[in-house]
């Protein structure tokens, strides 16, 4: 694993000082390269390779009631991102970096994971303390294409991602993980370009996370949740649980359809995801817990029009995501350690998304003047607990609309400011639990609460500012800032803010 | 517009789950189980009725039925691994049928219970107090365990030389003290033609209550404690949130234990400290906090006497424990960390198990309450399984309803 990441971290370094001419307003240059948002790392050869290199420290602060159980009631965020492109010979080259450092507060029912809210971890360890978290993560992404005679191009995307949690309160873990992610892919382009493509990807990763006290004089107690309200008591201490390990394959194939010509970028996506991870305790006794399968059917399009003086995107993502939860009746046999004697899918969570957003950008140049974006998302999420049979659903509706001004000042500098407002209307929401927990924390303080989150009406109102000046030709420096509030309904409210340098190159 | 979008959603669910279709899904079985009575010695009664219990293993949730028939029948129960565990009480007599860990994934995976039927010992735990406490300070206190001893029966019975003692753990994987015949295997590895199943074996050290045999008679009512440490715990200087165990009738006390600061206390009568393992002994006797098999038995030959055993798990000579005759136990329990954790004892001496919220926690087990005597004493609940025979308390106390020992000072 440690050659995977030495190799990684030399190829995202490495492209730096292989980065070339300035690429324009970076902003507005994102929204065209629609296959750089797609699997296929070979649409990179098939279409204008315009990139705008960037990089940009960030600190970001969010607090307020407006959480839910796992969330923290305070987080604030350092991150360091950057991401560049070059060309070597027909080779065509793209990488990205991020690192992100979280210290929150105020976040309970979570004592070992990075993240509770992935659904490859359904089976975790929650306690009712409110605790602090520390969490850094590393991301590297790396994506190379290639011409194959004159129709074909090939590619290669691989990604490493590393993160380190640490719970601060007994009962407190460390969590150290790892992610890594391979897909190739091909593209066809037809003469009139229009091109069609293939990716394919294997991903693996692993989650260790220790249980551990500060304190081992006192024990403490926690829930090996099962879902849904589900749960196994046990303890952190001496005898409690042990070493837990998330083990996860994944694979992935994806189809892409795209059009490109200088005044109309199209590209089109279907993508399967199969996401696979087993839990097993203790490696030394070890004993399987149970598995999630996460199917993903993602279908994304992009459509972008450019005109003399406007750049107009529309942009419609829609997820499908069924998780099944499969739980492991083990038997201790003398001699021989813990046996899986049978296994059954328990839980069967059901997610579906959709979000279609439309930006108008009115254009002067590489850059522009005026933006304006509006957008409707819808989501559903519907899980069920087999038995003893519990449910946890929820719907909502929400919308958007965003105004940006860009501001020349002189010939080196320009500032924005933008608003932006949200509104989400909650359709109805349901949690019903027949278990022998009705009385436990988890059904009677947990998700109820959660519940109230999901059920609530919110607006958000937002506003951002920046600033950047042009050091020299091709290479500009700026400052940005935002600020968001959220009020709920009956739920609460939130602020965020983030501030942070950025630079364009 | 939701059962639209659901229906939907379910559909396209079924195409692209396709493949995992048919494997892994939930299953019930209905179960129909013979309580066999056959072997029942002459004279033994049929009890009126049967409690039976399913304790699935890897959830902790428990399953129980009542039935006046000589067999049980169940209804759709999740397939799992379980422990089944048949009882009653009838006139003098304790039944008892037990099925560990039987791995139900069939309609016929358990289709009958032998029954046992044994005399009822009137020596019974009657309140356990094994978590211990913490100080205001929120510092662990670990010396106020103790164990109170109650004769449920109707004879007055002398307790000289009985003793408690924790045992192995049954439960273990890597334990196992039955070689290919069956038998222990002592120390040197060598066939002792003790078979396995007649004895428990004991881990550490034994403590016996002294006495010439006459010395301490336990009437009907009446209770003994066994403190670990008897003294006033409540005092400033030691734990203002503990018990005074003052008047504890038995104290276990020994040299090492006044070294490292313990008081022997003139009116507490210290046990006999037995210790054939040679076991090493400890600052102070605590039995564990979490998990342990705790028995109260009445030797049939000096323990000191015992032919020393190993564990044999793998066909390896491991350890050296001390064996007693389970026909010489008089109660045992199994006290676990939470329902998922699996009993020490064989389960013909404690089929269940039981627990408090945690450690440090001045909680203690209590026996359940099922009656009164014709002398006006409780009468408690006795069925050899813990899980139906003992309740928590949230405030340990010694002689909870019950008379002081005759001897008592």
């Amino acid at each position: 694993m440690g050659k995977i990441k030495k190799y990684t971290l030399s190829l995202a370094f490495g492209l730096v000082p292989l980065i070339v001419a300035a690429q324009g307003d970076a902003y507005l240059s994102s929204y065209r390269q629609t296959w750089l948002l797609s699997r296929n790392a070979a649409g990179l050869d098939a279409a204008p390779f315009e990139f705008a290199n960037t990089a940009q420290l960030l600190y970001s602060h969010q607090d307020g009631d407006y959480h839910l159980m796992q969330q923290p009631q305070t987080d604030s965020q350092f991150s360091f991102d950057t991401q560049g492109a070059a060309s070597i010979g027909k080779i065509r080259l793209w990488g990205s970096f991020e690192y992100d450092n979280h210290h929150s507060s105020g976040s309970r029912y979570n004592t070992l994971l990075y993240d509770p809210f992935d659904e490859n971890y359904i089976y975790n360890v929650a306690d009712t303390t409110s605790s602090d978290f520390n969490r850094q993560s590393y991301s590297m992404a790396f994506k190379a294409a290639a011409p194959l005679g004159r129709s074909l191009h090939l590619g290669l995307s691989m990604l490493y991602r590393d993160r380190i949690s640490a719970k601060q309160n007994d009962p407190r873990s460390e969590s150290v993980s790892y992610l890594v992610n391979l897909a190739p892919s091909i593209v066809y382009s037809f003469s009139s370009r229009s091109s069609l493509g293939l990716a394919l990807g294997y991903g693996h990763g692993l989650e260790r996370s220790v249980p551990t006290l500060s304190n081992s004089s006192q024990m403490q107690n926690v829930f090996v949740l099962k879902g849904l309200g589900n749960y196994v008591e046990d303890m952190v201490g001496s005898g409690g649980i042990n070493i837990m390990y998330y083990t996860t394959d994944r694979a992935e194939a994806s189809v892409q359809y795209s059009i490109d010509n200088a005044s109309l970028h199209f590209l089109s996506e279907a993508l399967y995801t199969l996401s696979h991870t087993a839990l097993r305790e203790d490696y030394s006794q070890p004993r399987d817990i149970g598995s999630s399968s996460v199917n993903d059917l993602q279908l994304n399009s992009y459509l972008v029009l450019e005109r003399e003086r406007s750049l107009h995107r529309l942009a419609l993502k829609a997820l499908l995501r069924i998780t099944e939860g499969t739980e492991f009746s083990t038997k201790q046999v003398t001699g021989v350690g813990w046996q899986v004697v049978s296994k059954a899918i328990m839980s069967r969570y059901n997610t579906l998304q959709a979000d279609l957003r439309y930006d108008c950008f009115l254009t002067e140049g590489d850059s522009y003047r005026w933006q304006f974006s509006s957008g409707l998302d819808y989501t559903l999420k519907d899980d069920e607990y087999l038995s003893p049979q519990s449910e946890f659903s929820y719907s909502a509706v929400g919308a958007q609309v965003q105004a940006r001004r860009q501001f020349l000042l002189g010939s080196s500098s320009l500032a924005w400011i933008g608003t932006s407002a949200r509104v989400r209307k909650a359709l109805g929401s349901l949690y019903s639990y027949s278990g022998v927990r009705s009385e436990s924390r988890v059904v009677k303080e947990w998700y109820p609460h959660d519940l109230s989150i999901y059920a609530s009406d919110y607006l958000t109102l937002a506003l951002d500012l920046g600033y950047s000046h042009t050091l020299k030709e091709g290479i500009s420096l700026g400052v940005k800032a935002s600020a968001k509030y959220l009020a709920s309904s009956s739920a609460g409210s939130r602020c965020f803010i983030d501030a942070g340098v950025f630079l364009e190159f | 517009m939701k059962k639209v979008i659901v229906s939907t959603l379910l559909a396209l669910a079924a195409l692209f789950l396709l493949p995992s279709c048919n494997k892994d899904v939930i299953r019930f079985f209905d179960l129909e189980i013979a309580l066999d009575e056959s072997d029942f010695a002459d004279g033994v009664p049929s009890p009126d009725s049967y409690t039976v219990t399913f304790t699935n293993t890897n959830t902790g949730e428990v399953t129980e039925f009542e039935t006046q028939t000589k067999s049980v029948s169940v209804d759709q129960l999740l397939e799992g691994v379980y422990d089944v565990v048949a009882t009653a009480r009838y006139s003098l007599y304790n039944y008892l049928g037990t099925a560990k860990a039987v791995v139900i994934s069939s309609s016929d995976a358990l289709t009958s219970l032998k029954i046992k039927a044994s005399k009822s010992s009137s020596l019974v735990f009657k309140e356990v107090f094994y978590s211990c406490s913490r100080t205001p300070s929120n510092a662990m206190y670990l010396k106020d365990n103790f164990f109170e001893v109650y004769n449920n029966g109707s004879e007055a019975v002398y307790v000289d030389g009985l003793c408690i003692a924790t045992t192995s753990n049954y439960s273990s994987s890597s334990i196992n003290f039955a070689d290919e015949n069956g038998y222990m295997v002592d120390t040197e590895g060598n066939a002792t033609y003790m078979k396995a199943d007649d004895y428990v074996v004991l881990n550490g050290i034994i403590w016996q209550i002294p006495g010439d045999g006459k010395t301490y008679l336990l009437n009907p009512g009446e209770s003994f404690v066994i403190a670990s440490y008897a003294t006033d715990h409540t005092a400033e200087d030691k734990n203002p949130n503990s018990i005074d165990l003052s008047s504890a009738e038995f104290e276990t006390v020994c040299d090492n234990y006044i070294t490292n600061g313990q008081v022997d206390n003139p009116d507490s009568d210290n046990m006999i400290l037995l210790n054939p393992a040679q076991a090493t002994i400890t600052k102070q006797y605590m039995p564990s906090v979490l998990n342990a098999g705790f028995i109260l038995f009445a030797p049939s030959a000096p323990v000191e006497n015992a032919t020393l055993v190993a564990n044999y798990a793998s066909g390896k000579v491991s350890g050296t424990y001390t064996p007693v005759l389970r026909s010489d136990v008089l109660d045992g329990i199994n006290w676990v960390k939470n329902s998922t954790a699996l009993g020490w004892l064989p389960e013909d001496i404690d089929a269940g198990k039981t627990f408090v919220s945690g450690t440090y926690v001045n909680e203690s087990i209590v026996r359940v309450k099922e009656g009164s005597s014709e002398a006006g004493d409780p009468v408690y609940k006795d069925t050899n399984n813990s899980a139906n025979d003992f309740e928590v308390s949230t405030k340990p106390e010694i002689r909870r309803d019950t008379k002081k020992a005759s001897w008592a000072k």
